[in-house]
């Protein structure tokens, strides 16, 4: 018990959370957080576990976002049904895209992914009568009402109720990737990100590795962009653009790829900044770009195992 | 017909010489340098207030956006690359995105976000064969000092001391450094050249067209497919590689879709990096490292 106070003391501030935020702008801050969360730790399975730098995480965030949206309003799907097929769908496009993209390494890729990236964006915005183009998707609808056994109808309706739908969903997908980290699965990842000819060597496949990977990491990714469009009830071509990708992928890199809770706390401290500098969004970008820089430089294994190794020296004495 | 080829002719131009400017940084220092998106877009504004605030005629600004973009570019190295030299490419990679993302967004807070045009009066002269062709005179001064841009570079790289110092550094770092070659001031040298050819490049789309602060990562992006259209280090694929994207841009823009026009661009990207990673006029040599 003693080892895992700190993770109940988590989960218990983090259901005690709406209470104080209510339906206020502190918890539509930390739905936010939840979902970039489920984002940016699904990017450390490949940046951190797998080491394949992706710039792409936003295309497949928007994927889901819209496919799930347009399910909904379209074919008036069920909620669960709309965003699995969401994350279904966005999966099968990133098999797609894996098959053909990994036949390239190092800088090579990263730019495929860009390149995707940005296509997508083109498509989020050109393809008028199913995205609405540059005005956006809008009317998804919230998820229906659910019966529970015990606490009766809930409906999603309320920032209070979707914030749990949020918690939840962010704390399974958090231990699944765990428990996929601490697998022969997980570790067979780690293995071809350190040798790669290593690891062929010991008898694993790299590429069938790189591309389950990247379509789990996809798939989350899209899971993800579902329960952001739904909670916005809208969906635009900003909200999943190169930015969003570079801002995500910002977020794993303060934190420390190939951490654990390195990827949310990146999360948490760049929205943070972007909360404090809504209003100059040029500035923030700015910002940004520095940090990119600085962090490669100075901080290339994130903030998290320099505060850690810190730690350590003082407990030592 | 031929309005359409000249037309991507012209693209195509200033296309080759971001190409070419990514190209040097690229195959002398092994960078990749995307932030050169960035002081392209600081090219056109330094060339733009040369010639509105100061009332300095057009070959000078133009000298000047070079002569900045060059100390600039030379700044940068020192402060986001300088450190990394022995880092892997996409630490550099990385680096050069923080470099892009800081300039564009930099501009962006300097000076606004409204597109301007270098106002260039003694140019407006336009060159006409009625239906069949529309030609200002400015799309022909681009021609004339991109290529007069090509040919300073070629004979730099191949005559002077430091262009040889670059050719060794590009052909073997240890054994440049072993010789003497001084690393610190070739990277140096080189990143004011490329710095400095994309600085004109941007000065040249500010006056033939309009520009704004976020015109660089898409114009480094279609550089870049330029570079591996030709064959990653090589300066004659870059051209052929820019003039081939650039009537390829223009001819999808007229005739197959206005809404979708970079997809094209990108899907060649892709398809190219995935089937033939050394490039349409490259020899095969298997997949790049």
């Amino acid at each position: 018990m003693k080892k895992y106070w700190k993770l109940i003391l988590f989960i218990a501030a983090g259901f005690l959370f709406p209470f104080i935020g209510r339906e206020g702008y502190w918890t539509h801050l930390a739905i936010t957080i939840l979902i970039f969360s489920i984002l940016a730790s699904s990017l450390n399975l490949l940046m951190g576990y797998s080491g394949l730098v992706s710039i792409a995480h936003g295309a497949f965030f928007g994927i889901g976002g819209y496919t799930s949206g347009v399910l909904m309003m379209r074919l008036g799907l069920s909620f669960p049904a709309a965003a699995l097929t969401a994350a279904a769908f966005t999966g099968l496009i990133a098999l797609g895209i894996g098959f053909p993209s990994f036949r390239t390494r190092g800088v090579y890729y990263v730019i495929v992914t860009i390149a995707f990236q940005l296509i997508a964006s083109e498509i989020f915005d050109g393809w008028y009568s199913l995205t609405g183009g540059g005005l956006g998707l809008r009317g998804i609808p919230k998820p229906g009402e659910l019966s529970l056994p015990i606490l009766g109808k809930i409906s999603f309706q309320s920032k209070f109720a979707y914030y749990y739908l949020a918690f939840i969903l962010t704390l399974l997908i958090h231990l699944g990737i765990f428990r996929l980290i601490r697998s022969p699965l997980g570790i067979g990842l780690m293995a071809m990100r350190d040798n790669e000819t290593k690891a062929l060597m010991m008898g694993l496949n790299p590429l069938r590795y790189k591309i389950f990977v990247f379509t789990l990491a996809s798939a989350l990714a899209g899971f993800a962009g579902s329960l952001y469009s739904h909670y916005l009830e809208f969906a635009h071509p900003d909200l999943f653009s190169f930015f969003v990708s570079v801002d995500i992928f910002l977020m794993v890199m303060l934190g420390g790829a190939g951490t654990f809770i390195g990827p949310p706390l990146g999360v948490f401290i760049l929205e943070m900044i972007r909360e404090f500098l809504h209003e100059f969004v040029a500035l923030r970008l700015f910002i940004y770009g520095v940090m990119l820089v600085v962090i490669i430089i100075f901080l290339p294994d994130g903030l998290l195992k320099p505060l850690i190794n810190i730690r350590k020296k003082i407990t030592r004495r | 017909m031929i309005q359409v080829l000249v037309n991507g002719l012209v693209n195509g131009a200033i296309l080759a010489m971001m190409a070419i400017s990514l190209t040097v940084i690229y195959s002398i220092l092994r960078v990749p340098h995307f932030g050169l998106g960035g002081i392209f877009v600081w090219g056109a504004f330094t060339a733009y207030f040369a010639v509105t605030l100061w009332n300095l005629n057009f070959l000078t600004a133009v000298l000047i956006a070079a002569g900045c973009m060059a100390v600039m570019g030379v700044v940068i190295e020192k402060a986001a690359f300088k450190k990394l030299r022995t880092a892997t490419e996409d630490a550099m990679f990385v680096s050069a995105i923080g470099v892009l993302i800081t300039l564009e967004n930099g501009a962006l807070l300097l000076w606004g976000e409204q597109a301007r045009s270098i106002p260039v009066p003694q140019l407006d002269y336009i060159f006409s064969i009625p239906g069949v062709l529309r030609l200002p005179a400015m799309r022909i001064v681009i021609f004339a000092v991109v290529a007069l841009a090509i040919l300073g570079l070629h004979f730099y790289v191949k005559k002077a001391r430091m262009g040889k110092a670059m050719r060794a550094v590009a052909q073997n770092r240890v054994a440049a450094r072993l010789l003497g070659v001084p690393i610190d001031r070739v990277a140096s040298y080189t990143f004011a050249l490329g710095s400095a050819m994309a600085g004109v490049a941007g000065a040249l789309v500010g006056t033939a067209f309009t520009f704004t602060f976020d015109m660089g990562s898409m114009s480094i992006l279609k550089a870049f497919v330029v570079v591996v259209l030709g064959g990653l280090g090589s300066v004659g694929g870059a051209i052929v590689g820019g003039f081939l994207l650039g009537v390829v841009d223009s001819f999808t823009l007229t005739f197959l879709t206005s809404e979708y026009k970079n997809l094209v661009s990108f899907s060649l990207l892709i398809l190219v990096l995935v089937f033939r990673p050394s490039g349409i006029f490259g020899q095969r040599l298997g997949r790049p490292q």
